[in-house]
């Protein structure tokens, strides 16, 4: 992966102001996109699996953007799961970009209140780990503004149309049992690389445990319980190891 | 609620979540016991969508009746734990799942 010149203060003599970093952000991107794309028309194809409108399911992607909330999102509606319960769970599962948000304030200050507004939208993971590692608080603001956009704006022209292209793909592939647990699978790529402590482990087996007991209950209030029941599990068993 | 609204609001918290610091640039930072505690409800919040996936409504006899998903969940969760990716994850659980269902 390579970077172009990070100025400071001031852009390249004969570059552009705008584009250089644009491009720059993007270009460091793309071996993150040709990661994506699969995963992308992965989830599209369980979109369109999950029986939710593939319209609806796609534009959701628009909406909640980011690879997890958005597959959260899909599964718990599939499940019929009450709203106040997916949004709770996105915004659970949304908490480090909180992390992510504090750790790029030292790059926001000094930039235009239009681009603080717009660039939470873009604040996916591989984002935040591309501009934390490419730039530094020395750089100008404005290199860092278009950078982040540049990087940020390439994941959202990759990943929304192949995301569409798996919910339009997806129903036509052979194999449908695949295509329905490619949402779990996804899930578990999600959470298993997380899990490095006892009490996360906890909170999984707890979670896990009562969210299978509670899934017949209505309006997803198994995967509440879950939520409540592993979340108490990791904090109990963090006070007794400490 | 229609589903397209519940996605709005989500992700209008979504946003208010990544907002929180860089929009008020002020960088105001969640107590340490909050933090932790939502990366386990993280934890617990996925678990609990995995296994009512591969359970499909039998409880928790569902994660010990030998079924292609379940297969499926332990190969993809061995295959996350070894190599941490999210392509290999999905091609090993969705290939043991088209595996052993066609048999």
């Amino acid at each position: 992966m390579t970077t172009a010149l990070s100025p400071v203060d001031t852009p390249p003599a004969h570059g552009h102001l705008i584009l250089d970093p644009l491009l720059a952000g993007a270009r460091d991107m793309v071996p993150v996109l040709v990661a994506l794309i699969p995963i992308a028309v992965t989830l599209g194809a369980s979109v369109a699996a999950s029986g939710l409108d593939p319209r609806i399911g796609w534009t959701g992607a628009a909406l909640v953007y980011g690879a997890s909330p958005h597959a959260t999102a899909v599964a718990m509606l599939s499940n019929g799961a009450a709203a106040a319960a997916v949004v709770v769970a996105v915004l659970v599962l949304g908490a480090r970009s909180v992390i992510y948000s504090v750790g790029l304030v030292s790059r926001m200050s000094g930039q235009p209140a239009w681009f603080r507004w717009t660039a939470p939208y873009l604040l996916v993971d591989p984002l935040f780990a591309l501009v934390t590692s490419r730039t530094t608080e020395r750089d100008s603001p404005r290199w860092v503004r278009w950078y982040y956009l540049g990087a940020g704006l390439a994941i959202w022209v990759t990943w929304m149309p192949a995301l569409g292209l798996g919910t339009v793909v997806g129903p036509v592939l052979p194999g449908n049992e695949g295509a329905n647990f490619a949402l779990p699978a996804l899930l578990i790529a999600f959470l298993v690389p997380g899990i490095r402590s006892r009490p996360a482990l906890a909170a999984v087996v707890v979670g896990g445990l009562t969210g299978a007991a509670g899934g017949g209950l209505p309006n997803g209030l198994g995967l509440a319980l879950g939520a409540i029941a592993g979340t108490a599990a990791g904090v109990l068993c963090e006070r007794r190891t400490s | 609620m229609s589903d397209l609204l519940v996605f709005a609001a989500a992700g209008a918290g979504l946003w208010a979540l990544r907002a929180s610091a860089i929009v008020p640039a002020g960088g105001r930072v969640l107590p340490e016991p909050t933090t932790r505690a939502l990366g386990y409800a993280r934890h617990a919040v996925l678990a609990a969508l995995i296994t009512a996936a591969v359970a499909g409504g039998h409880g928790v006899g569902g994660l010990v009746t030998p079924s292609p998903q379940l297969a499926a969940a332990i190969v993809a969760g061995a295959v996350a734990w070894w190599t941490g990716g999210m392509l290999r994850t999905a091609a090993a659980g969705i290939g043991t799942v088209l595996l052993l269902s066609s048999w």
